[in-house]
């Protein structure tokens, strides 16, 4: 028995001693990535960012505001933080990060929608993408709000990474100065050119559009912890002398009655001397249905319009 | 508890410690101890079927002494059928109820009488397959005379409810695993470690290999009226593979597990794709179900010493009876009905026996005969299989009739898959190849690494065992519930 709990502990100790030097290389290297998913928060991290204006939100901020439009209006820096698939608290990290390292900006354009503030109980997409910066205090605070990383992860190496082969390659890589599958400097904007796709939900059962429904309504409801998140996040702008633009970008027609939480944004907005631009309904977008992809989401075209007409609501603003 | 879960990594070293350090010098206690374990390993789940497997056994125990106690063979007899109408009792009622009450509503209804009968929302307990059929083995074996009843009830709760293969096999027979509760287990270092290595190959089999292909069966066979007939095809290999990494990983877990404690069970998988016809393949496909079905179902009625007739019809009622016992669907009765037709002509040309030995004995490949056997055996199981995994028998039609489909039959991989998806897709295709490589060369093996042991550094074999675990940390796909528990 001394034999085997000897051979035991000692495999375990290699072991540890193996999967934390392999933790703290696939972390370094993701650090260092210039792959689409990691590059946001490389560039946070590193301090290489150092913008104007920030731009602040999910996809529909990632798809439909274009920093390049900004900079020619407003001849400032302006950098796209949009996560993919992120309500508000993975977005707060991806801000507290860029904020360790970077100039403290004029103003942030935070775009907010009906998800923004949703519950965190099914996680976030892509949340490896803050794997590597978890022995970060702040990260790990709002991260274990998110419940997207077990107690596991952060307690044992490698766990966080388990099952994705596609980071640890990337990650091992990126440590011994390879690059793959680097994307080019686009200030973190990716519109979509591309457009509606009739009948996509034609063919769903009725079960299947009572299930869509009841997901909307789960994934619509208002959560204490993210809203108490945004209150706080508005109050710091807001003593920190950055002007906060909470921006409800616009809805196809068809998608009106997703719309959800305007006036709490609005309240919200007031109470931190936070400007609320509601362009949900918006005249001259919503009802051209060649400006989206979805209801959801703007096109190319669309995000060029809007980004122009939201620059020039802005310039106001920032003009007094 | 499941085996590839965190509570599991903390119940096992607790039990381990328990039973070696605490009760290591009475054995009594021991049993009694991996008892309670495997009733909290099993409660894990749903405590409320506890008191199924504590009737179940409770039942066995008092029939088996009563089997003894008397010689007249009436009663002996009525005790056996007591047993039997229990056990099969309560797998008829728990697994098959709902099945025989919607198959009369579709025959009156078919029949121009629709009738109506009820269902039940009954939950399936885990296991329930594989300990019934263990403890039938009891009563059975004690009323043939092949083995003495036990008076030690601790010693036979245990046997039944023996934690490691309590949920998913291999299905013990008392003869083999409840002499080994009576006498006292002395820890061997060798048994340990090739326990624990076992278990490191049966987590890769299962989260490595099972849980991705599980990804792309369940899409594929999700969506196989949109897809070509390449993809299918891929659809029915994927789930070929993770079935086979889902049990027999479980299996090795489960012999691993038994192994730390000091117990051996039988081998339940013998790298049954590197067989050559379909009778080496039963041979070497979940042996001790199969085993089971032969000595208390087929040698019972005659086996196949009979007449061609009796032959034909004993197949027939092993494959059908096998196939019912997966589960309450004709999907598995034809997937068994199947198995019977590829095995009868082998059976009657008299060449079941034909590959007893492994396959290219003493060399390193194959040769093109033997090849070509395995190709045509593993093409007529995965055949099989989509009906194992189709949902109902008007999906697996559809699902082969769109492998015939010719429309852009050589697109394999579907545009809808993103790139994330076609990564995954390549990584689990070079696990596969691995996992075949290295059976490949552990055929003659009880399990796939086994001679790994026969590395002579203790570096270089050290290398191998970390390697295999950072690959499992890797690759492991998402995890995904065992199939044989629904079993």
């Amino acid at each position: 028995m001394n034999r085997f709990i000897k051979s035991f502990l000692l495999f375990s100790v290699v072991l540890v001693i193996l999967s934390t030097l392999l933790d703290k290389a696939v972390s370094s290297g993701l650090r260092k990535s210039d792959t689409k998913l990691f590059s946001n928060l490389k560039k946070a991290s590193q301090g290489s960012i150092n913008a104007d204006i920030i731009i602040n939100g999910s996809s529909k901020a990632l798809v439909q505001i274009d920093p390049f439009i900004i900079d020619s209006i407003l001849e400032l820096n302006t950098y796209n933080l949009g996560l993919d698939g992120s309500p508000f608290i993975p977005q707060l990290a991806q801000y507290e990060l860029y904020k360790l390292r970077n100039k403290k900006p004029k103003a942030i354009i935070q775009v907010v929608s009906n998800a923004t503030l949703r519950s965190m109980s099914s996680g976030f997409k892509d949340h490896v993408k803050f794997a590597p910066y978890l022995d970060i205090p702040r990260i790990k605070e709002l991260m274990k709000l998110t419940g997207s990383f077990s107690a596991l992860d952060y307690a044992l190496p490698m766990v966080r990474y388990l099952g994705k082969p596609f980071e640890i390659i990337i990650g091992l890589a990126s440590f011994c100065n390879i690059q793959l599958l680097a994307e080019e400097e686009r200030k973190g904007y990716y519109p979509k050119d591309k457009y509606w796709l009739e009948g996509v939900s034609k063919n769903k059962s009725i079960k299947e559009l009572a299930l869509d429904a009841k997901n909307i309504k789960e994934y619509t409801v208002l959560d204490s912890t993210s809203s108490k998140n945004l209150n706080g996040f508005l109050d710091q702008c807001s003593k920190e002398g950055i002007i906060v633009f909470l921006v409800y970008p616009p809805l196809s027609d068809q998608g009106f009655h997703t719309a959800k939480h305007i006036p709490y944004y609005k309240k919200v907005a007031a109470d931190n001397n936070a400007i609320f631009l509601n362009y949900s309904k918006d005249s001259t977008i919503s009802y051209n249905k060649n400006l989206f992809y979805n209801t959801q989401h703007l096109n190319k075209n669309g995000a060029t319009i809007f980004t122009t007409k939201l620059s020039q609501d802005i310039k106001s603003y920032l003009k007094h | 508890m499941l085996f590839n879960s965190f509570e599991f990594v903390i119940f096992l070293p607790i039990v381990f410690i328990i039973y070696w350090f605490v009760a290591q010098n009475n054995l009594k206690l021991q049993n009694f101890f991996l008892v309670l374990a495997s009733y909290i390993f099993y409660g894990w789940w749903d405590w409320r079927f506890l008191s199924l497997i504590i009737f179940s056994s409770s039942v066995d125990y008092f029939i088996g002494l009563s089997l003894v106690r008397t010689e007249d063979q009436s009663k002996r007899k009525l005790l056996l059928l007591l047993s039997i109408f229990i056990n099969l009792g309560f797998l008829g009622f728990f697994k098959y109820y709902n099945f025989f009450v919607e198959s009369f509503i579709d025959a009156f209804t078919l029949l121009g009488e629709p009738i109506k009968a009820s269902r039940l929302n009954i939950i399936l307990p885990v296991g329930i397959s594989f300990y019934t059929f263990q403890t039938l083995s009891y009563s059975i074996d004690v009323y043939k005379r092949n083995l003495k009843p036990t008076k030690d009830a601790i010693s036979f709760f245990a046997f039944v409810s023996f934690f490691p293969q309590l949920v998913a096999g291999p299905i013990e027979r008392a003869t083999n695993l409840l002499p080994q509760f009576y006498k006292k287990r002395t820890f061997k270092y060798e048994n340990a470690i090739d326990g624990m290595k076992q278990i490191l190959w049966g987590l890769f089999k299962k989260v490595v290999i099972a849980d991705n292909c599980a990804q792309f069966a369940n899409e594929i066979f999700d969506n196989y009226a949109d897809l070509n007939g390449s993809t299918l095809i891929l659809g029915a290999i994927f789930f070929t593979f993770q079935i086979y990494g889902d049990f027999s990983g479980y299996s090795d877990i489960a012999i691993g597990t038994s192994r730390l404690f000091g117990f051996n069970l039988m081998q339940n998988f013998a790298f049954p794709y590197f067989s050559r016809d379909m009778a080496e393949f039963w041979r070497r496909w979940h042996i001790s179900l199969s085993t089971w079905f032969k000595d208390y179902v087929y040698i019972p009625l005659g086996g196949s010493r009979g007449g061609l007739w009796m032959k034909i019809r004993n197949t027939f009622i092993i494959f059908l009876v096998s196939g019912f016992w997966h589960g309450a669907n004709w999907t598995y009765i034809i997937w068994g009905a199947l198995n019977a037709c590829y095995f009868l002509p082998i059976l009657l040309s008299k060449k079941n026996r034909a590959n007893m030995n492994t396959v290219a004995h003493n060399s390193v490949f194959p040769s093109l005969k033997e090849l070509s056997q395995i190709g045509l055996t593993f093409t007529l199981t995965v055949f099989a299989w989509i009906f194992f995994r189709a949902k109902n028998v008007g999906e697996a039609f559809s699902y082969i009739k769109g492998i015939f489909s010719t429309s852009n039959f050589f697109n394999i991989i579907p545009i809808s898959w993103g790139g994330r998806l076609q990564s995954d897709f390549a990584f689990t295709l070079l696990s596969i190849l691995l996992l075949i490589v290295i059976e490949w060369f552990g055929r003659d093996t009880q399990y796939g690494i086994s001679y790994f042991s026969k590395i002579k550094s203790k570096t270089l074999r050290w290398g191998a065992y970390l390697l295999l675990i950072f690959y499992i940390v890797t690759f492991a796909g998402s995890s995904q519930d065992f199939i044989y528990f629904q079993f």
